[in-house]
């Protein structure tokens, strides 16, 4: 067959595809650092949370607890009830625009843009 | 009047019960397969497909295509709920879109099968997003892009070992 020979177009597609995805997963990781977040249950918001204060929060997701803490200007999920424990393993983010989910649970913790313009103001 | 037996049985007739049949049983097989992001799907049954498409026979591409969506959608037991939605349009579109692909004639089998998984991927996403309650953010995006393209290949070595 005349088909199963790698064309130059073929690495054209292979290199501009990888790009584009790891394009997109790095996006937010050249944004400033942000230093308030959002949690939203079920799309509404439900807290804003300061992370320049070390602190711990506990939400009631869909499916049961959701444990939130802040540590070092970073916010991450340390104790989760759903089952796949993805959002846990997401790790600690601090870049504006970034977001931690947990889907069973229905919570988006997303940190704010712009956060010089909220630094100076307050 | 026409008797049953005067309606003659066509070699074609076999031929594209055939492919649904083998598509149907690889989808819903690793429809079983339990997988971290569920819509995100390995696209074995995209194989079949991409035999009938560099065989020219695009008819019998699209109808196996939308037939096994459906067949196996049945068998999974998942008919009309938003995740058949987002499976037969993923498969609709990275159909189209690998058959344009082939025809432009400057793609090998890798080239367009990683072409129909990232699209399968990107318009499932993109359903997602329409049908709403589900947060779509650009990492998802990049992942369903890298997912796309790695399974792409391996369906493409596959596709390779059946066609010499």
């Amino acid at each position: 067959m005349a088909h199963n020979k790698l064309t130059l177009f073929d690495y054209l597609l292979y290199l501009f595809l990888i790009g584009l995805g790891f394009f997109f997963i790095f996006f937010n990781h050249f944004n400033k650092i942000g230093s308030m977040a959002d949690v939203y249950i079920s799309g509404e918001i439900l807290k804003t949370i300061d992370l320049r204060v070390d602190q711990a929060y506990t939400f009631q997701g869909k499916v049961g607890k959701f444990k939130v803490q802040v540590k070092n200007g970073k916010i991450g999920v340390v104790e989760t009830s759903c089952k796949e424990k993805i959002c846990k393993r997401m790790g600690f983010i601090q870049k504006a625009g970034s977001e931690i989910i947990c889907v069973p649970n229905r919570i988006v913790i997303r940190i704010k843009g712009e956060s010089k313009v909220d630094a100076v103001s307050q | 009047m026409r008797f049953p037996n005067d309606y003659k049985i066509k070699r074609s007739d076999f031929t594209i019960l055939y492919y649904v049949v083998l598509a149907t049983l690889l989808s819903a097989f690793e429809g079983m397969i339990p997988k971290p992001i569920p819509f995100l799907r390995l696209g074995l049954a995209n194989a079949v497909v991409i035999w009938l498409i560099i065989r020219k026979d695009f008819k019998l591409a699209f109808l196996t295509t939308l037939l096994k969506t459906l067949f196996s959608a049945i068998v999974l037991g998942r008919l009309f709920t938003p995740m058949f939605l987002m499976g037969i349009s993923g498969a609709f579109f990275s159909c189209l879109l690998m058959i344009v692909f082939f025809q432009l004639k400057i793609f090998s089998i890798y080239g367009i099968s990683i072409i129909g998984g990232v699209i399968h991927n990107l318009t499932q996403l993109f359903v997602l997003f329409l049908l709403g309650g589900f947060p779509i953010n650009n990492t998802l995006i990049g992942v369903a892009i890298l997912l796309g393209v790695f399974m792409g290949t391996l369906v493409g070595t596959v596709v390779k070992r059946l066609a010499s």
